[in-house]
């Protein structure tokens, strides 16, 4: 049984990909995967809170701040990403993490919102710029990802929300 | 539904029609009382006093937690309860029990535009600022 103290159940998880739906014309989405993640690529959750009459606030709502820097200079083979990206708007986005200790090679786990269907809110927006140098050609891409209540209001979605993969 | 803070329920009636009855979880609810008096000094130099209308007053706030989201049911129904003819409401419970429209309060809201705002000015996270007004004898 976990509990709250102990560090042993704590693994350290990078992300390891990133994976952006487009709409497409077609009931299939188009799909650009990242493997190629940076150091210092980040998800984070954020509430945004309204302030209520007992002196504090209260959640109404979660945004999902995705930062993510691919090495990526071949967009050749990746031909409709910089369009998609620059004219369309996002359908979904999964993160995949990586564990590094504790669990078999090949384990994954994913920050996927959209395994939880009751949310009444998924809405993404995404910017992104291209960096390069000498020694690194970047993409940067930020994301925000917008949430209802939802999200965090049940353990079967919060459970479904960071989902295990294989190896686990 | 996250923790239930202030629950309160809105009725409205058009016409004859069947009342129609919904429950919110407001994130603000206060209430004011709301007086207007005569008050002057008359040529004689007597005070005077007199008491024109009470009224009892509610500052609700209704947010994105309730609300958010394209197409949202309960944003739909404060609307048509802002159009509505007549409004009601009741605050003095904490359950969902059936409820009985003898329970509630005849209120007012005002006109004008309807007092809905959107949070970060994002469409999909609206919230319903709206003051009820009941009138005391």
């Amino acid at each position: 049984m976990p509990t709250f103290n102990n560090v042993s159940k704590i693994k350290n998880m990078p992300i390891s990909r990133l994976l952006l739906y487009y709409p497409t014309s077609s009931p299939t989405p188009q799909l650009y995967t990242f493997y190629n993640i940076e150091e210092g690529s980040s998800v984070i959750f954020t509430p945004i809170t309204v302030p209520n009459d007992q002196g504090g606030e209260t959640i109404v709502a979660w945004e999902q701040k995705v930062s993510v820097t691919i090495l990526e200079n071949d967009y050749g083979t990746k031909a409709g990403l910089l369009s998609d990206m620059a004219s369309l708007r996002l359908s979904d986005v999964d993160i995949q993490l990586k564990p590094l200790s504790g669990q078999q090679n090949g384990a994954t786990m994913w920050v996927s919102p959209d395994t939880s269907p009751a949310l009444k809110v998924k809405d993404w927006s995404l910017l992104f710029n291209i960096e390069s140098s000498s020694e690194t050609p970047r993409l940067n891409i930020s994301i925000t990802g917008l949430m209802s209540v939802e999200l965090f209001q049940s353990s079967e979605f919060v459970a479904a929300l960071f989902s295990e993969g294989d190896g686990f | 539904m996250a923790v239930i803070i202030n629950y309160i329920l809105l009725m409205y009636q058009n016409g004859s029609d069947v009342p129609n009855t919904n429950a919110f979880n407001a994130v603000t609810n206060l209430e004011f009382n709301n007086v207007t008096r005569d008050q002057s000094t008359a040529l004689s130099g007597r005070m005077y006093d007199h008491v024109l209308a009470r009224r009892r007053e509610w500052d609700v706030v209704i947010s994105a937690d309730e609300l958010a989201g394209s197409g949202n049911e309960k944003l739909a129904w404060l609307e048509a309860f802002w159009n509505a003819d007549k409004q009601f409401v009741r605050t003095d419970t904490t359950d969902t029990e059936v409820i009985e429209e003898m329970t509630f309060t005849r209120v007012m809201t005002g006109g004008g535009r309807s007092p809905k705002e959107f949070i970060r000015n994002n469409k999909l996270l609206p919230q319903y600022k709206m003051t009820l007004i009941e009138a005391l004898r």
